[in-house]
């Protein structure tokens, strides 16, 4: 039996399958299987896969934002997700207004918001910046400010979606400084990416998936070296 | 209804935040700003009053009086509805980020039309002050009670077609298009006694017809004609807001899959 004696940060998935009716074939179209995954406190878990293969939609049902059509998913604690960037912010509000809703969103009380509001500006760097409207803002900026509102809000497990990491060089320098900022706080961790080289450094365990399928899931190098392998004969 | 999503102190302050944002965010980058809330009903007011004036004379009493009262009821709902339909739709940035309670997007729009329905309420109130209106002293009583229906009656629309939009898009179309025909068919600029009687208690199907008169009663004073018809309306109203919490509650589970 899975649901007892879960520690803050676990993740259990049993089963889960999810099926998008939306897609208006006749029996929907299948974009998860019967996964079946455990992740510990502080685990810090890569996952990769072709596109389609179903990483963004598990990190969804992990988020709470979707839900599973089949299975079991239970986890424990505060989740923090950055899976679009300008997801839970309105674009209208300055960047300040943004805070409090983001910081709402993020689990947060309206007083621990206004408490932490200072704290978070400087963090984010954005001084200048934290009254003009959120539309304004650029890519990179966008990024700080959400990075910023998800260390502040001090969540047990963090979910990261490779979208978020893309851009130039000075963008994904900045967000590979805030990453490993977080990857210090020793939460629990999930990356979805394609930047393979990259994450033995950042993740100790990868799970590979392909066809809403866990294929392999293990040390970050043996599945990744296997990945590649699989990769050239191909 | 909403004890699932209200049970936890955060979801107060979020609504309450979000009410506040939808406020700020429409006036925030207007010249007029918080102006609009009373220009608004007050020049429709004087359009339409003057227009009726002199192409169709209603033989009533206060005639302005039970006009704007008619109009701040009808625009509450309607800019309500309108905005609430396409609203899941379009702060899909806000359910890409986080699991919340998704009724919290509607009841905040509902809220924050609520506070400016209540800003031309005391308009209306200084009106009769102006205009030497007699205030019966008990029906007042009932102001509350009545405002609560109308809240409730437009949450639960909202509701409904927000949470159908999601999937049907059309719905946010096909509403523009009621909400103009459903004006007619509420005694906002006429009255409904004026009509045969046959007609009249069709009127009641529409359950703002008897929210309408439920909230002249109160506020005016205005004469209830059928006290059972209205009665209906009002277990209707709460009916709907039963049955649109249940509908987006259960479809909200899957809006991502849609949006």
């Amino acid at each position: 039996m899975i649901g007892f004696n879960m520690k803050k940060g676990e993740i259990r998935l049993n089963g889960v399958s999810k099926i998008y009716k939306s897609r208006e074939k006749r029996q929907g179209f299948s974009a998860l299987n019967g996964i079946n995954l455990i992740i510990k406190p502080g685990d810090r878990i890569g996952l990769i896969g072709h596109n389609g293969s179903g990483k963004t939609t598990l990190l969804k049902i992990i988020a709470g934002i979707a839900r599973a059509s089949e299975g079991e998913v239970k986890i424990e604690g505060k989740i923090n997700s950055l899976l679009e960037i300008g997801a839970g912010f309105h674009p209208d509000l300055s960047g300040l207004e943004n805070i409090m809703l983001n910081g709402l969103l993020a689990g947060l009380s309206r007083k621990r918001v206004l408490e932490l509001t200072d704290q978070i500006v400087e963090y984010s760097g954005l001084e200048k910046f934290i009254k003009m409207p959120f539309y304004t803002y650029s890519s990179g900026m966008k990024l700080k400010l959400a990075f910023s509102v998800a260390v502040a809000a001090n969540p047990d497990i963090l979910i990261f979606d490779e979208v978020v990491s893309m851009g130039d060089e000075k963008f994904i320098k900045l967000f590979k400084r805030y990453f490993v900022e977080v990857l210090k706080q020793k939460k629990t961790v999930i990356f979805a990416t394609h930047v393979l080289e990259i994450l033995p450094l950042y993740c100790d365990k990868t799970v590979w998936m392909e066809d809403g399928k866990i294929i392999m899931e293990g040390g970050s190098k043996q599945v990744i070296g296997k990945y590649l392998e699989v990769e050239r004969k191909a | 209804m909403f004890g699932i999503g209200l049970s936890q102190r955060r979801w107060w302050d979020f609504l309450v935040t979000m009410t506040e944002r939808e406020i700020k965010s429409k006036y925030k980058l207007s010249f007029l700003g918080i102006f609009w809330i009373i220009l608004n009903p007050l020049i429709q007011m004087l359009v339409i009053g003057f227009i009726f004036k002199f192409f169709t004379p209603i033989k009533t009493e206060n005639y302005l009086l039970y006009l704007f009262s008619g109009l701040i009821v009808w625009n509450f709902f309607s800019s309500s509805v309108t905005r609430s339909t396409p609203a899941i739709v379009n702060e899909r940035y806000l359910l890409k980020k986080a699991k919340f309670p998704r009724e919290m997007i509607i009841l905040s729009i509902v809220l924050s039309n609520f506070v400016q329905f209540l800003i031309s309420i005391s308009l209306l109130g200084l009106m009769m002050v102006l205009m030497g209106t007699k205030i019966n002293g008990l029906t007042w009583l009932y102001l509350p009670v009545c405002l609560l229906l109308i809240l409730l009656f437009t949450a639960g629309c909202s509701l409904i077609f927000s949470s159908f939009n999601v999937r049907y898009r059309d719905t946010s179309l096909a509403i523009n298009f009621l909400v103009s025909i459903w004006f007619y068919a509420t005694p906002v600029i006429y009255v409904s006694t004026m009509l045969p009687t046959w007609v009249s208690k069709w009127l009641y199907l529409n359950p703002l017809t008897g929210l309408m008169d439920f909230f002249r009663w109160s506020i005016l004073g205005w004469q209830i004609e059928n006290w059972f018809l209205m009665l209906g309306d009002v277990i209707v109203s709460l009916l709907v807001f039963g049955i649109g919490s249940y509908i987006f509650k259960k479809m909200s589970l899957d809006f991502d899959d849609w949006i």
